[in-house]
């Protein structure tokens, strides 16, 4: 996948703003504050219809203005042109236009352009919460099925209404029936959304050792396991575990105002050398086993996709060596493109052994409508 | 703009409670109304005192009708051990479209969503349970959202002990997808190839 012209309408802080990208690596480099990570930001947005920085979409507007606008000119593996257009209003909300046919639903759309992001916060990935890790899962898996995104939807929409039922039924008795009829939806779209987990995470877990042993450069054994809260039960239909579970768990979920059962409850244990990653690991080891998550989640995508996906690593340096960064893009074969920021171009100047060419980016703040563009070949094959 | 004679704002003000149509957008409306010749105006405020006036809901199947009971329900050429369950009259229309139907129909009213505090009771459930003398079959016809399958399944439970036979539409993927995730499914052939339900 390739972004060839980024533009930009009131996005944050860039008045108006149109951008040429080409093959490889684009570092973008400017002071705190600048707008490098706004750069992530749009194509992020363009690619997923949301920001990884806010969920709130009127924060994005530069200043007062009504409205912002990204557009994106991409072309696919395959040589398709897939022109993207995003625009957010304050009065009429979001509006999603691929190559001139007007979408009223995003998720038909997602995954057309697959992106990777690293950004500080997924280093805390094999530490944080499960609700980390399942999201991290629900991003890549709906980015390359949108089966598995529609039933994510229809899922996480049925579990709120659910619990609306359970929390009312600790006021005034409940239909039975009622209940059993959305945890009847819950089952058909959880199980699809478990069963495709459960199935790409045995993948994931294959890249995912592999990639951790060349960066670590040690044979250690990494291995991912799916912790479902459903589980597989020898001889019984996943559907029917389901549901002898809902009817076993009912009273305790009413009591509880909540569904505790289901995906939304479901966990990655991170295993390095059959000890627990979360336990055990040191902060080397976390570093290096987020790289290999992404690489993972990178090779996946593009097994799925055939596509590779675009990566954005956001302000990651601080966190990671030179020789790291340059070990782990030239992990992958087949790059497509890059885009780094950083407060320090010569911190990538040390890249020497890189494979790929690589353009640079300034980026200003000194004036609110304006920014600067340098796009300069060093073309740094060989070394 | 900010000094609109009070009843043009009040034009404005009423055109902007439609669904659809934003605040200019209104204001454009009550702009070409306040131009147009009169009768144009008169027209279209009798046209809405009209349609509030004569079209009612038919007392059996609950669709807009002028006639009680509706030509549909009233259509003895159509068949009467069939009614397929809509949410809304609209869906009627776009259903009598397909021309692959020649059943009745029943208006249940909306969708069971406890988030919009919509039970059961809410819907028009206890009026169709009283039209089933006679029927055979219960199409299923709600929009393929959770809470139309939720409340599709709520009333086959429902149904089903009474002896009747009940479909729904068949569950392809949802209509007017584009893209990879569609498949060109028309309510015409959802309706050839409904399913039964368990």
């Amino acid at each position: 996948m390739q972004l060839a012209r980024l533009s930009l309408l009131n996005f944050r802080n860039y008045r108006e703003a149109n951008i040429h990208f080409f093959d490889g690596v684009h570092v973008i480099y400017g002071e705190n504050g600048a707008g490098k990570t706004t750069i992530l930001e749009a194509i992020h947005y363009l690619a997923l219809t949301k920001s990884f920085r806010t969920a709130v979409d009127k924060h994005l507007i530069f200043d007062k203005e009504k409205m912002f606008r990204i557009q994106g000119d991409f072309t696919n593996r395959q040589g398709q042109a897939i022109h993207t257009t995003i625009a957010y209003s304050r009065d009429s909300g979001k509006h999603l236009t691929a190559n001139g046919q007007k979408l009223q639903k995003f998720s038909e759309y997602i995954g057309e352009v697959p992106v990777v992001l690293l950004h500080p916060a997924d280093l805390s990935l094999s530490q944080g919460s499960p609700q980390q890790r399942r999201r991290f899962l629900d991003i890549l898996l709906s980015q390359s099925s949108k089966l598995y995104l529609h039933h994510l939807i229809q899922y996480n929409r049925s579990l709120k209404q659910r619990n609306q039922l359970l929390l009312k039924s600790q006021e005034a008795p409940l239909d039975p029936q009622l209940l059993i009829s959305w945890e009847e939806n819950l089952i058909h779209h959880g199980a699809e959304i478990i069963r495709k987990r459960q199935e790409s995470v045995v993948r994931l877990s294959e890249l995912v050792k592999s990639f951790y042993g060349q960066l670590s450069r040690k044979a250690d054994q990494v291995k991912i396991i799916y912790q479902r809260s459903v589980p597989e039960q020898k001889g019984e239909d996943l559907h029917d575990t389901y549901r002898r579970l809902f009817a076993e768990k009912r009273s305790r979920e009413q009591a509880y105002g909540s569904t505790i059962i289901g995906p939304h409850r479901d966990d990655l244990l991170f295993l390095i050398n059959g000890r627990p990653a979360k336990a055990y690991a040191s902060q080397g080891e976390h570093k290096t086993f987020v790289i290999a998550l992404k690489l993972g989640e990178f090779q996946h995508l593009e097994q799925q996709r055939d596509q590779a996906p675009i990566l954005l690593f956001d302000d990651i340096f601080g966190e990671l060596d030179a020789g790291r960064i340059e070990e782990m893009l030239n992990q992958l074969s087949d790059i497509g493109q890059v885009f780094v920021t950083t407060t320090s171009r010569n911190f990538f100047d040390k890249i020497s052994h890189f494979k790929h060419t690589t353009h640079y980016y300034a980026v200003q703040n000194g004036t609110i409508d304006y920014q600067t563009e340098t796009p300069e070949n060093r073309g740094m094959q060989g070394a | 703009m900010t000094s609109l004679p009070p009843a043009l704002q009040e034009l404005a003000a009423a055109l902007g409670r439609l669904p659809g149509i934003g605040r200019k957008t209104a204001t454009r409306l009550a702009f070409f109304i306040l131009n147009a010749p009169r009768e144009e105006g008169e027209i279209l405020a009798r046209a809405i005192m009209k349609v509030k006036a004569e079209v009612k809901r038919c007392s059996r199947c609950f669709n807009f009708t002028e006639s009680d009971p509706c030509h549909i329900c009233s259509d003895e050429r159509r068949n009467h051990k069939l009614i397929c369950l809509v949410e809304d009259s609209q869906t009627i229309l776009l259903i009598e479209k397909t021309n692959e139907y020649r059943g009745l129909y029943h208006v249940l009213g909306g969708v069971i969503s406890p988030l919009d505090g919509i039970g059961p009771e809410a819907l028009r459930i206890k009026e169709l349970l009283g039209r089933l003398e006679g029927v055979e079959e219960v199409i299923l016809a709600l929009t393929p959202s959770t809470e139309g399958e939720a409340t599709s399944i709520y009333l086959a439970k429902l149904l089903k002990p009474q002896g009747i036979r009940i479909t729904r539409l068949a569950r392809g993927i949802p209509l007017g997808s584009s893209l990879e995730f569609v498949d060109e499914l028309t309510l015409g052939k959802a309706l050839q190839s409904r399913s039964e339900m368990n």
